[in-house]
């Protein structure tokens, strides 16, 4: 099966980087939900929580206050002004 | 008898305490410089994600935005420069300060007015110490890069660039600071910060042309939300704000890097100098052995 490349970038470091199934974010259009193949976007991002189904099967959330989504070619990246994940992520 | 001994135990006792200073900071730069490098490379992946994220977006939309937009004539620069708070560092703030006066000649032989804006104690001492004037600063933690040192100083520059000319509004924005090549090689340099150029699509930034391949590819169907414009709204404040952030760390690490090495020689020249002490004290203590030794022997004669 197809995965995603996910990075979550906050100004000052890289919060997470990874294989994913699934990403949901919300943006300021709406929640959405990101699998392999998605067409290339850009979108804004409304603070919110967000979700990442890794490949692994764990699901890593969290929150995000603001920032930008974009997929190119099955490679997702957030960029963020502040994240705060949920749990302890370990990262990929 | 015995003053060239004392005047000699003197200046070695100066200089080893000086060398102890030495030493210390030469060690606090060591262990602060790992640190300052990997903040560095932690401000990459964002600064690279917006770049292509605004290049995508400039390859398909011709957007005007009056953060790209460069004006027919640029009347009034703002130029900031970074330097350190404190000394030891060498040539480190030298180097940029000097960098800076070329700078401002060249803007005001082009007929431009220039607002000036210090980062670190050093530049303000430099310019205070010659009655020279300059629109703000900011000092303090020179040595570490904050994003809320970052924030402060995008949020001044973009208000300047917003504000239209009339209202002391700049047309450009230009950051002196050293850029952090490696342990050994820091050199000051220019940087235009504004207007970004995204006209030429190919070139937003200077890490963009990597990426440049793989947006062709790409490029051709991106969908926006809400619309090109409003992203384009969010990227550029953003994107600025990275290129200032990345500024601070080059400028910290640098300052580190280049105190390390300042502190690393000086610390071998009071090694060197005690070492020439003391022989010159031996000598002068021998010296005047030997002159009461002749007084004894000689006395001894007399008798």
């Amino acid at each position: 099966m197809a995965e995603l490349i996910v990075e979550i970038v906050a100004l000052d470091r890289k919060i997470w980087a990874g294989a994913a199934r699934l990403v949901r974010v919300r943006t300021t259009e709406g929640d959405i939900g990101i699998m392999a193949g998605h067409e290339s976007m850009a979108g804004l991002l409304k603070p919110g929580e967000f979700a990442i189904d890794r490949v692994d099967g764990d699901r890593l959330r969290g929150t995000i206050d603001a920032g930008l989504v974009s997929v190119n070619d099955n490679r997702v990246t957030v960029v963020a002004d502040s994240v705060s994940l949920d749990e302890q992520a370990p990262s990929a | 008898m015995g003053a060239q001994i004392r005047v000699y135990r003197q200046k070695i006792a100066s200089t080893s305490s000086m060398k102890k200073i030495f030493k210390a900071m030469e060690m606090i730069a060591t262990s602060r410089i790992n640190k300052s490098r990997q903040r560095l490379e932690g401000a990459y992946p964002y600064a690279n994600a917006l770049t292509r994220a605004a290049s995508q977006l400039a390859t398909q939309h011709s957007i005007s935005h009056p953060l790209t937009t460069v004006p027919d004539e640029v009347r009034r620069s703002a130029v900031m420069v970074f330097t350190s708070d404190r000394g030891l560092a060498g040539s480190y703030s030298s180097n940029v300060l000097k960098r800076t006066e070329e700078l401002l000649e060249l803007l005001r032989s082009q007929g431009k007015e220039v607002r000036i804006y210090l980062v670190g104690r050093k530049a303000k001492a430099y310019f205070d110490f010659r009655h020279r004037d300059y629109d703000d600063f900011w000092t303090g933690d020179t040595d570490s890069a904050s994003t809320e040192r970052a924030k402060e100083l995008t949020g001044r520059l973009m208000h300047d660039i917003d504000a239209p000319y009339e209202d002391n509004g700049v047309d450009e924005v230009l950051l002196v600071y050293t850029q952090f090549n490696s342990m050994v090689s820091q050199e000051p340099r220019v940087l235009r910060l504004l207007p970004v150029e995204v006209a030429d699509a190919n070139a937003l930034g200077d890490n963009m042309a990597e990426h440049h391949e793989d947006l062709q590819e790409t490029s051709s169907n991106f969908e926006f939300e809400p619309s090109p414009e409003e992203v384009f709204n969010e990227i550029l404040p953003r994107y600025v704000r990275a290129r200032v952030y990345s500024a601070l760390c080059h400028a910290a690490s640098s300052e580190l890097a280049s105190r390390q090495r300042a502190m690393k020689a000086a610390g071998d020249n009071a090694t060197e100098l005690i070492k020439k002490y003391t022989r010159l004290m031996n000598n002068a203590r021998q010296a005047e052995i030997t002159t009461e030794l002749t007084e004894i022997v000689s006395g001894a004669e007399a008798l």
